[in-house]
């Protein structure tokens, strides 16, 4: 019992509370190793609240409450896996429970609302959610902080309910329902003075979000700091909107110097540009054994870990990413070799398209365990795989600000969102060529009117290339408009009545999770 | 016993207990458990904190 995939029942695991009723036994040398994994991440949040501003900050801030539920998070992004897999997955995921803690420290040693040092604030520049921090490469004795990921979007990864007092919150002051959670939590953090106070200054993405367009404007009033738009283009095929954003980097650029007194570094600018595009070398890798009958980091392996390395969004040291990514390039290699798959078998090969809805619903893990659905690739990993310019040179000191506006053009999740039609649609055919893909998981967020306008041609030109579509309504932060279940039940019923398969794991149609974290 | 025998030995005896009863912990899931169990009264801490009232101007929005 438990070597091989599958070979427990992992839904009974859930019997209604907010947690499993015990953890899986995968055999004794996966157990041994999923056992250390777990010693190593309580030893790092543990070590995290030795620091008195970190308890000061644990008990100030009621999203920290939820952190608390890490190794559970753990636990759902390694379910069901095995050898090579299971290690790829907590290679990562631990990384991130330790940058986490090393961030949060960080910002609360910063943090005025709980009496932190002044001068450490003025080091920091608080950011806007998903937005690239690759600005900050260039002030090395400064730290970005994109404060919201902390009580919203990390957050909500790793608690359903984490966000939802701040949704109603921002609800109450007049936000209508009908908008995308995610900036909505945010100013309901604003609203409900549950965000750290940090920065000397503020830089804002120019969403195009409804809610996030209502709420910056708010935001800024609580900060009370001077603050910086980068209104940067999202067409990014049009060559004339990238010259605009290269106006809007050396805008932003200016205003942190004269802010903070720093002066721009070339030399540090182009060291973390090297290493980031030995991130994309390895991401580029990654992507061409995933054409292969073997994918080895699919989407539920690789894509949270992809969001943090490639908007930088936990301030990590470059070198930090440099190490996991060789870890990861050693194990897709070892994987590949003994012919090891990511599930059981390979029924389906997925494209997983929307933005994401699966981290705290642990959607793309369920797919492999339950269906056989390998998710090959995702929409949000699907950004930049451009080489940039990293030596330092006359030539490329230019060269570097075109290519931070592009990267920033190319920001996460928007670039297909917003990005034009090209970029939303015409690219989900490409990709489904290119990585030979036989399924669409459209995660349809229902306040996202970008996507949801193109849901009749997305039906239609999948229809035409004979594509499957399996669409997942899902209300992203807040999981009472569209629950775990019943995103799980739209892939169930497609695939017993459409296309008459049985689960590998039947346990897992329907899970008792409705009040799990 | 001689001390410098029976050192060694108690903290040998500790670590595998204390390695016992953590297998224990991680398999029965009990860490996530007792943090569920407090969840609600951790929770209630979080009423009590003083908040700045959010009053901004007309003009702001």
């Amino acid at each position: 019992m438990g070597r091989k995939m599958n070979s427990q029942p992992l839904g009974t695991f859930y019997q209604g509370g907010k947690t499993k009723i015990r953890r899986e036994w995968r055999g004794l040398t996966d157990t041994w190793y999923d056992y250390r994994c777990w010693v190593k991440n309580w030893g790092a949040m543990v070590k995290f609240l030795m620091h008195p501003q970190s308890i000061k900050g644990f008990f100030r801030y009621r999203w920290m409450l939820e952190y608390a539920a890490a190794p559970d998070f753990i636990d759902r992004c390694t379910e069901g896996l095995r050898g090579t897999q299971l290690r790829m997955a907590h290679t990562e995921f631990d990384f991130i429970v330790t940058e986490i803690t090393r961030s949060l420290k960080l910002l609360f040693r910063g943090d005025r609302n709980i009496g932190g040092d002044p001068k450490l604030s003025e080091k920091m520049i608080a950011f806007d959610e998903n937005m690239m921090e690759q600005l900050m490469w260039g002030f090395p004795n400064l730290y970005g902080m994109c404060v919201q990921v902390f009580g919203s979007f990390a957050l909500v990864a790793l608690s359903r309910e984490g966000a939802v007092r701040y949704i109603d919150r921002a609800e109450e002051f007049g936000i209508t329902g009908d908008v995308c959670t995610m900036p909505k939590a945010e100013l309901g953090l604003c609203i409900e003075d549950d965000m750290p106070l940090v920065g000397k200054c503020i830089l804002h993405a120019n969403t195009t979000c409804d809610s996030s367009l209502m709420g910056n404007g708010i935001e800024d009033w609580r900060y009370q700091l001077p603050s910086y738009t980068i209104a940067c283009a999202e067409r990014v095929v049009d060559d004339l909107t990238r010259e605009y954003t290269a106006d809007e980097i050396r805008g932003a650029i200016r205003f942190i110097e004269e802010q903070t007194g720093e002066k721009w570094d070339w030399t540090a600018y182009f060291h973390n540009m090297k290493l980031y595009n030995d991130e994309t070398r390895c991401y580029l890798e990654i992507l061409e054994m995933n054409k292969t009958e073997y994918p080895q980091v699919p989407d539920n392996n690789y894509n949270l870990y992809r969001d943090l390395y490639y908007t930088r969004m936990l301030n990590a040291p470059s070198e930090a990413y440099r190490e996991i990514n060789r870890k990861i390039r050693d194990l897709m290699y070892e994987g590949y070799e003994k012919k090891a798959l990511p599930c059981t078998e390979i029924r389906h090969r997925a494209l997983v398209w929307g933005v994401q809805a699966e981290f705290y619903t642990n959607f793309s893990n369920w797919l492999l365990n339950c269906w056989g659905i390998v998710g090959v690739t995702h929409m949000l990993n699907l950004t930049s795989t451009e080489i940039y310019a990293d030596e330092d040179t006359p030539e490329n000191r230019e060269q570097a600000i075109y290519d931070l506006a592009d990267l920033y053009m190319k920001m996460i999740m928007r670039n297909r969102t917003e990005g034009g039609f090209s970029l939303g649609v015409d690219d989900v055919w490409r990709f489904c060529e290119e990585y030979r893909l036989d399924m669409i998981i459209m995660l349809e967020q229902m306040a996202c009117k970008a996507v949801t306008t193109w849901h009749g041609i997305y039906e239609e030109e999948a229809a035409k290339r004979g594509i499957r579509v399996i669409w997942i309504p899902h209300a992203l932060l807040d999981p009472r408009k569209a629950d775990r279940q019943s995103m799980r039940d739209e892939v169930n019923r497609y695939m017993r009545t459409v296309l008459g398969e049985e689960p590998f794991d039947p346990s897992l149609e329907t899970i008792a999770d409705q009040n799990a974290w | 016993m001689n001390k410098l025998v029976k050192i060694p030995v108690v903290a040998a005896g500790a670590g595998a207990g204390l390695f016992a009863v953590s297998i224990v912990v991680y398999y029965f899931n009990l860490d996530m458990r007792l943090i569920e169990a407090l969840h609600p009264y951790l929770s209630k801490w979080y009423d009590h904190i003083e908040r700045r009232p959010f009053n901004p101007p007309k003009e702001v929005f």
